[in-house]
């Protein structure tokens, strides 16, 4: 069921932990809340759970106002980051407390639970204490609890933040295949940027108690609305210039003595949105304007110092991923650069001093972050 | 295991200990004692373990008053067991600790509900309120009690002046005073195993259950409850144990014609001076304390399976 938040807002005493929001999440959606510690994202699943209750604004389930409706009647199944599965019952009997609650008969609340631990591969476990089973079978058995009771949305609290780095990889999958049979409206929080490429339908991006940007996660990676984004998802080398006409319709960026040619579409999102299109001659009024341009990491390459094109500058920093290798480049002229050099494709590492140039690649997509609302 | 130089006494004490009990499972408890507990066990032997055995050996030794005539002997615990008048007792005994463990479980698990819910001052007070019997000398408390209860005391009063009673009701030296007197007593007992026991559910447990639709009344007592059965536990061992053997507050209270276990023993001991019989009471009195705790501790460990890591 779609879920729309209208003009949500929370304090905490006089300490805003959410300013007003909009947000739905369309039927059968999965959504990632990303942001780092604090931004909220916990607070606003706790609003559309029932636990906190907003100082302003409206949650909706589908057609039905539930602003007002106690957490224990909202039909909002919310995963907890600790599973909080209940100790003193055995598996079977902690996914059968939600069919118990609904009176449930005998026979079908055993069904159910037969069927929840045969989703999430649990079935063997059915006996066993919460205390007798790993992280990742706990929150299995936390999963097979919620969805017994047939939510119409779930929610799930950084559900992998505390299982190891191998389990979690394996658990995201998990997770988002399980999530897709059932096919629930879900938004899931997390703080790893990774999680949230890989998981989800959109990503809303959240910076102290606001959305920056709420998108698919191509077009966050790709077209960050904001520096606070473009910073926060993916690696990225954000270069401050000018953004200066050149030719039909064509601009450049120029910082420190370089110029980039820029393509007309990433121009004419950034510099000034809204207006008919134009050449940037137009638009600017002839003069430059100052913007950030984006560069990803795995857009540049590093060329020999002997070469003619790209920028000239000494390797500063090594960094060994395993699959690829993260160079920090000084540039003579300008910030410092970092570029991945996918493994196998260098040709033989480079010593941090060595002299080289940096080029954009042919799959460069470079983008400028969108001026903030009121700037010129 | 690692080098025993290098983890200092106990550390290493408790290595060996560890290692005894892994080895030679029915000599550890001889070498299981730490060298860091032996002055403490040496002052407990001395002062606790020996007067009970000198103690009891009276109780299976041929006596006349307080004086060892003969061998070993159980014509005491026969004419202590063939005596109705002694199973009377031991029933009372037994029953009032019991309901005032009952008592203790029912006021308290409200009580150490509401200060795990209170911030600031109020739970201060609260607490305090509850821990005070233990701050103040039994015969204190005991006669506070005398001067609430008694026939010019302050219940009494209350009673006459609004007219709820006629004349002063009787409330003290019966087995009702002894009852209220030790559930105040033995309250904090029971509330302050209670307290840490309810702190440690997560309140996560609650809010998902909650998040599933359970009702406060199903999430008290099908989710908070169970899980503080260890801290409930610990409350009625204590305040049955030390119920079960009161003395200062049953004799003070209980006034002249009240009797409980304990204050036989003392009668025997000091009036009559038949030691055998003190302390062959004595010797029923301890075994069948300790027997109702292992007992308790029996279902206890049933109820909380759960706790457990492994099957
Ligand atoms: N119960 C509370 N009382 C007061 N302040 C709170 C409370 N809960 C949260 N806050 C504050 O509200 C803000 C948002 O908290 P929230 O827990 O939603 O963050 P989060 O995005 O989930 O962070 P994390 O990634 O660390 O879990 C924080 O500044 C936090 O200190
Ligand atoms: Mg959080």
């Amino acid at each position: 069921m779609e879920i729309v938040l209208t003009g949500v807002a929370k304090s905490y005493g006089d300490h805003p932990a959410l300013y007003p929001l909009d947000l739905t999440v369309k039927e059968g959606e999965f959504v990632t809340l990303l942001g780092p510690s604090g931004c909220g994202k916990t607070t606003l699943l706790r609003i559309i759970a029932g636990f906190v209750t907003p100082n302003q604004g409206r949650v909706y389930l589908g057609d039905t106002d539930i602003t007002d409706r106690p957490a224990n009647r909202r039909e909002v199944g919310l995963l907890f980051q600790s599973y909080a599965l209940f100790p003193h019952m055995t598996v079977a009997q902690n996914v059968a407390f939600g069919l118990k609650v609904r009176r449930l008969s005998k026979r079908r609340t055993a069904e159910q639970v037969d069927r929840m631990l045969d989703l999430v591969s649990m079935s063997e476990y059915a006996d066993r204490y919460p205390r007798q089973l790993s992280g990742g079978q706990q929150q299995r058995v936390a999963l097979a609890r919620i969805l017994a009771i047939e939510p119409k949305v779930l929610l799930l609290d950084e559900p992998l933040s505390a299982l190891d780095r191998q389990l979690r990889i394996q658990m995201q999958l998990e997770l988002a295949r399980l999530i897709a049979e059932v096919g629930i409206t879900t938004m899931f929080v997390t703080h790893d940027q990774e999680e949230a490429l890989t998981m989800s339908d959109r990503i809303a991006v959240m910076d102290r108690g606001t959305i920056a940007q709420y998108d698919t996660p191509g077009e966050v990676y790709d077209h960050p609305s904001s520096e606070f984004v473009a910073s926060f998802i993916g690696r990225s080398n954000l270069i401050k210039g000018q953004v200066v006409p050149a030719g039909a319709g064509g601009a450049q960026f120029r910082f420190g003595s370089h110029s980039l040619p820029l393509r007309a579409d990433a121009v004419r999102r950034a510099v000034d949105v809204g207006e008919a299109a134009g050449g940037i001659g137009h638009r600017t009024g002839g003069t430059a304007v100052e913007r950030t341009l984006l560069v990803r990491p795995d857009h540049l390459e590093l060329l020999p110092a002997t070469a003619t094109a790209g920028l000239p500058g000494t390797v500063a920093t090594f960094q060994d991923l395993g699959e690829a290798f993260i160079y920090g480049v000084d540039l003579a002229e300008g910030p410092q650069l970092t570029v991945r050099v996918p493994r196998g494709r260098g040709e033989g590492l480079l010593a941090v001093g060595a002299p080289v140039r940096v080029v954009l690649n042919e799959a460069a997509a470079e983008w400028l972050i969108p001026a903030p609302v009121g700037a010129p | 295991m690692a080098d025993p130089g290098t983890g200092g006494c106990a550390m290493t004490a408790a290595g060996e200990a560890l290692e005894a009990s892994l080895m030679e499972p029915e000599r550890r408890r001889f070498r299981a004692i730490p060298a860091p507990l032996l002055p403490a066990t040496i002052v407990m032997i001395v002062l606790l373990v020996a007067p009970l055995a000198v103690l009891l050996s009276y109780s299976v030794l041929e006596v006349n008053g307080a004086a060892v005539e003969g061998g070993i002997s159980f014509a005491t615990f026969g004419r202590l067991l063939s005596s109705r008048y002694f199973w009377f007792l031991f029933g009372r005994t037994f029953a009032i600790a019991l309901g005032v463990t009952l008592l203790c479980l029912v006021i308290g698990y409200p009580i150490a509900f509401l200060i795990t819910r209170v911030r600031g001052w109020l739970r201060a007070v609260i607490l305090v309120a509850v821990a005070a019997p233990l701050l103040t000398s039994g015969i204190i408390r005991a006669f506070a009690w005398i001067v609430i209860l008694g026939k010019q005391g302050l219940v009494n009063f209350a009673l006459t002046s609004t007219g709820l009673a006629d004349e002063p009701v009787s409330l003290l030296f019966q087995v009702r005073s002894v009852v209220i007197g030790m559930t105040q007593l033995l309250l904090p007992f029971m509330v302050i195993p209670l307290i840490s026991a309810i702190q440690d559910v997560p309140a996560e447990t609650t809010h998902a259950a909650r998040n599933l639709g359970a009702s406060e009344f199903r999430i008290f007592w099908r989710v908070l409850v169970p899980q503080t059965v260890p801290g409930a536990a610990a409350g009625i061992t204590l305040v049955f144990a030390l119920g079960y053997s009161e003395f200062t507050l049953a004799m003070l209270l209980g006034g002249g014609s009240f009797n409980y276990l304990s204050i036989y023993i003392y009668d025997s001991m000091t009036s009559l001076l038949d030691w055998g019989r003190g302390a062959a009471a004595a010797a029923l009195l301890l075994a069948s304390s300790l027997l109702t705790v292992v007992i308790l501790n029996l279902v206890v460990r049933r109820l909380t399976r759960w706790s457990r890591q492994t099957n």
